[in-house]
């Protein structure tokens, strides 16, 4: 200790921050949650334009997952990276920056998804400008990080440093690649990816959202404050090494078992499986670490409700991450997907692993940041505890079985070979009953965060008049350092007459030369990103470059300006909320829907609508089912077509008229993007729009529905879902012959 | 290192407990230590497990194994469900004129076929056959024609161009002929608000 000390202060006030926008988010995102869940059980919950379930359910995706959970990550990091590196933030500036951008995100976030500005891509719905706010933001927050890890005063990284690393890494990286597109106007864009393409790079970054947003920072979070909770040594840090570097090497292939059975090459989705049963022990070396580290520290579990939420917390992690491998076999997920399981499955996750963990933190944070020395009531943190894990349970059990229900009703056929449940709605009516349950589930829960949120309030009154900063001391770190020697290993102890490679494979396997990694935080981060980038190129190219993949249709076309706006404006209602466009390859969907869907169906498909969720029937082969009045008077009044419809009502797309003149900008950049348009629509898209809409309207108005329907926006949705799924029907029969078998 | 000293050395104090804890490395991060404790053997023998797996299966599918992939897979349920319907066909009888005819009076299917209307046909013939989206049921004109057999037909196959949708894949063959018996009873009766004649004068 001759070395010259320094005296240094911690930045506590971007913690607290962070910490209360954690709560105040919450309280939000869950607020949007149970207005959702109310639209699901009673369509008379939509309430009007803005506040469409279509709407409002990116919007509640979007506030848990990015408000939420993201201030909680944030407010973790920013508290404990200052500890374990023994050094201020590299920067008060850059920290508030964050702060300040995220919460202007959050609320640009919160204005565009009701005005049915989106993306359309699952959790990435942001409009472009957003998200070139999204990623400088992020980028500071990554420049300040790495700035404080290069000017730490401890020598080596701890784990919790080491999953922060992973998360700024690969959220960079799926942020921006699964995000690039051509803006068209001031919020709207297309992707550069269409199709088969598009769906895969939006599940490579769907998936590793809820790997590099919702685990590993979590894991992080839980790797500094559950030992300090619990006053314990964390379990194994050998097994921390294995579970990181397999869980980041392994995560990132995963997502392709969110296209399971779509027109997704039958490798991929292969691979996606495999590399999902893989993550299974990677992902329980975290739980693993979490709960043995309480060894001989239950006795203050009982006592402790920030224990009890991390307890809790940890579990519902280790059974999501089994569940997760499990759904991700072909043979389960044809019964889950598209059902409620999967809601079911990630809400297990949400309000159990990211909620708990998030609020055992905030409560142990609380009294530090607000330097009370302890929270205003433990009552009510008990409360919240039993309360919340009520509501857990209840959201969860329901849903599971409303899930399971769904799935089994759509592929049961009678002895006579037909479906049993031909008519799609009665599948819904059977659900409304849990879908009850599931509101009271999520009423119990955000009870409970509104005790976390007074809690919050009546410590802070207590907080001291001035808040005090504590010096802290320590020596710089010298610029020489020798590593300890590596002990020896076993085969050279005993002198074994063995060959060099059993040496060597010892030495690799006692991972003592990871201790080396742990002090070179640039070394560590390059091989962190080797492992995103190797695993995401090895999937990426094959599904770019190989033709076979997507098996061209000649007759497939690019829809015509009035369908590409129709089509525009599903993608901003949010249809692809609640149906798919993607027939399965199977007996139980081609009975109901119509032929399978192709991989060469989608090519002019930006975004790509294939949905995650029917809560109404798949839409891909609609297309010339019903008349065009049908969908008239359908959208007007769902309940006027399908007396049990749980549809939102859009009577307003009678009255609001089409933008023709913004067509030709889509248009245009479709054509910059590649699509094949002929000259005319070229030069003026919106005079054949203009003459397609007079068409159909006439055809309304003459089947005796509403007159002077050509101007508006009605008529483009419907012409677009007029021609979903045709155009492969208008190939020869012999055509359709080789492309099934091609297809495989 | 001053602030360290806050934290009682964990490990050292707990007297209560007996569990073998391991060694404790000299890693202190903010006063969080770690033990050396070797990573669980099932986690180990699970993890190695699901990488043997996964090898097996991927040549199983796709590296030249016997594996049946999805399409296959699907063109074999449907050969088998084809079957499984052209039984069922045969059980249920013949189809013809007399046996649409013969539902007509039957009560019992009547009320059977009333449900069914409600449910399925109703959105666009209306409950009480006037016509909406389609065409009314209640005149005397028929697009397709109006004697038992081209009602059933029109039931089973639809009109797929005009919005009508083939039932055959939701409706047994003996619903659609109690259909096509139930859409005969409608002729001549009166809706509260009829579409407009269309197609032809169906005279019996």
């Amino acid at each position: 200790m001759s070395e010259r000390m320094e005296k240094f202060t911690y930045d506590d006030d971007i913690a607290r921050k962070f910490t209360v926008a954690t709560v105040v988010w919450a309280v939000v995102g869950m607020l949007v949650g149970i207005l959702v869940a109310l639209q699901l059980a009673s369509p008379k919950f939509n309430l009007g334009p803005m506040l469409t379930f279509g709407r409002l359910r990116p919007l509640h995706t979007n506030a848990v997952i990015f408000a939420f959970a993201g201030n909680a990550i944030f407010a973790a990091v920013y508290y404990s990276t200052q500890r374990l590196c023994k050094a201020r933030m590299f920067s008060d500036l850059l920290s508030r920056v964050h702060f300040w951008g995220w919460q202007g995100i959050i609320v640009s976030a919160a204005l565009t998804l009701p005005m049915g500005i989106t993306q359309s891509k699952e959790y990435a719905e942001l409009a472009w400008p957003i998200d070139l706010a999204v990623a400088v933001i992020w980028l500071v927050f990554a420049f300040n990080f790495f700035g404080t890890l290069a000017k730490r005063r401890e020598r080596h990284l701890y784990v919790a440093l080491w999953f922060y690393i992973a998360t700024i890494i690969a959220i960079t990286v799926l942020y921006v690649f699964n995000n690039l597109a051509l803006p068209f106007s001031l919020f709207g864009s297309y992707p550069i990816y269409a199709g088969v393409q598009d769906a895969f790079m939006q599940w490579w970054y769907g998936h590793n959202a809820v790997a590099f947003f919702l685990t590993t920072p979590f894991l992080g979070l839980m790797y500094y404050f559950l030992p300090k909770a619990a006053n314990r040594p964390v379990f194994s840090y050998k097994l921390s090494i294995l579970h990181f570097w397999s869980l980041v090497f392994i995560y990132i292939w995963a997502g392709p078992h969110h296209l399971h059975y779509t027109a997704l090459p039958e490798w991929a989705s292969t691979l996606g499986m495999l590399f999902s049963v893989m993550l299974w022990m990677p992902s329980w070396g975290g739980m693993i670490n979490g709960l043995l580290t309480l060894r001989g520290a239950w006795n203050k579990v009982a006592e402790d409700p920030v224990l009890k939420f991390f307890v809790v917390g940890v579990t519902f992690y280790g059974m999501s991450t089994f569940e997760g491998p499990m759904l991700s076999i072909k043979t389960v997920n044809s019964l889950s997907h598209y059902t409620d399981w999967t809601i079911a499955h990630v809400h297990s996750g949400a309000l159990g692993w990211n909620g708990f963990m998030a609020f055992g933190m905030v409560y142990w944070l609380l009294p530090r940041l607000f330097q009370t020395g302890k929270m205003y009531s433990k009552k009510l943190m008990e409360y919240h505890f039993w309360i919340g894990t009520i509501g857990i349970l209840l959201y969860i059990v329901a849903i599971y079985a409303a899930g399971v229900t769904q799935g089994l009703m759509w592929r049961s056929f009678d002895a006579s070979g037909h479906l049993t449940y031909p008519d799609f709605v009665e599948t819904v009516m059977k659900l409304m009953p849990m879908y009850w349950v599931r509101v009271i589930g999520g009423l119990l829960y955000i009870t409970g965060v509104l005790l976390a949120a007074f809690n919050m309030y009546k410590t802070w009154q207590m907080r001291p008049a001035k808040y005090e900063e504590t010096v802290h001391e320590a020596p710089a770190l010298a610029s020489a350092y020798q590593d300890a020697p590596l002990p020896e290993t076993r085969l050279a102890k005993e002198h074994a007459a063995v060959a060099d490679t059993a040496h060597g494979l010892e030495r690799f396997f006692s991972l003592n030369w990871h201790r080396r990694w742990e002090r070179l935080p640039l070394t560590f981060t390059i091989w962190v990103v080797v492992a995103v980038a190797t695993a995401s190129l090895f999937e990426i190219i094959p599904t770019f470059l190989i033709k076979a993949n997507v098996p061209i249709i000649s007759s497939v076309k690019p829809y015509t300006p009035l369908e590409l706006a129709g089509r525009d404006i599903y993608v901003s209602e949010g249809c692809y909320n609640c149906h798919s466009q993607m027939v399965r390859p199977m007996r139980a969907e081609t009975e109901r829907y119509g032929e399978y869907s192709k991989a060469g169906e989608f090519i002019y498909d930006r975004p790509f609508q294939w949905g995650s969720r029917r809560i109404g029937p798949d839409l891909h082969r609609v297309g010339g089912k019903y008349p065009d009045l049908w969908h008239v008077r359908h959208m007007e009044d769902p309940r006027s077509t399908t007396p049990q419809s749980i549809m939102p009502p859009y009577p307003w797309l009678l009255h609001s008229k089409l933008d023709f003149d913004m067509i030709q900008n889509r248009v245009d950049a479709m054509v910059t993007l590649g699509v094949p348009y002929e000259d005319d629509v070229k030069k003026d898209a919106p005079a054949l729009a203009r003459a397609q809409a007079e068409k159909i309207a006439e055809g309304v108005a003459a089947a005796g529905g509403p007159e002077g329907l050509a101007d508006k926006k009605i008529i483009a949705l419907t012409a677009y879902l007029q021609r979903l799924g045709t155009d492969i029907k208008k190939q020869g029969e012999s055509q359709t012959a080789a492309l099934t078998t091609s297809a495989k | 290192m001053a602030e360290n000293q806050d934290t009682t050395a964990p490990g050292a104090s707990n007297d209560e407990v007996r569990v073998d804890h391991g060694q404790l490395l000299d890693h202190n991060y903010d006063g969080i230590q770690e033990y050396d404790n070797p990573q669980p053997g099932w986690w180990s023998f699970i993890f190695f497990a699901t990488f043997v797996f996964s090898i097996f299966y991927f040549i199983h599918y796709h590296g030249g194994g016997c594996g049946v992939s999805v399409a296959e897979k699907y063109e074999m349920a449907m050969a088998e469900a084809n079957a499984q319907k052209a039984e069922a066909a045969k059980a249920s009888g013949e189809v013809s004129a007399d046996v649409i005819n013969a539902f007509m009076g039957d009560q019992a299917s009547m009320a059977q076929a009333k449900t069914i209307w409600d449910g399925k046909c109703a959105a666009c013939h209306l409950p009480d056959g006037g016509g909406l989206i389609g065409p009314n049921m209640t005149d005397d004109y028929y697009l397709h024609g109006g004697d038992a057999m081209s009602i059933y037909h029109t039931i089973k196959k639809g009109v797929p161009e005009k919005g009508m949708i083939p039932w055959e894949g939701q409706l047994s063959e003996e619903e659609m002929m109690k259909m096509a018996a139930f859409v005969r009873n409608f002729r001549g009766k009166t809706a509260a608000n009829p579409k407009a004649a269309e197609g032809e004068l169906y005279t019996p």
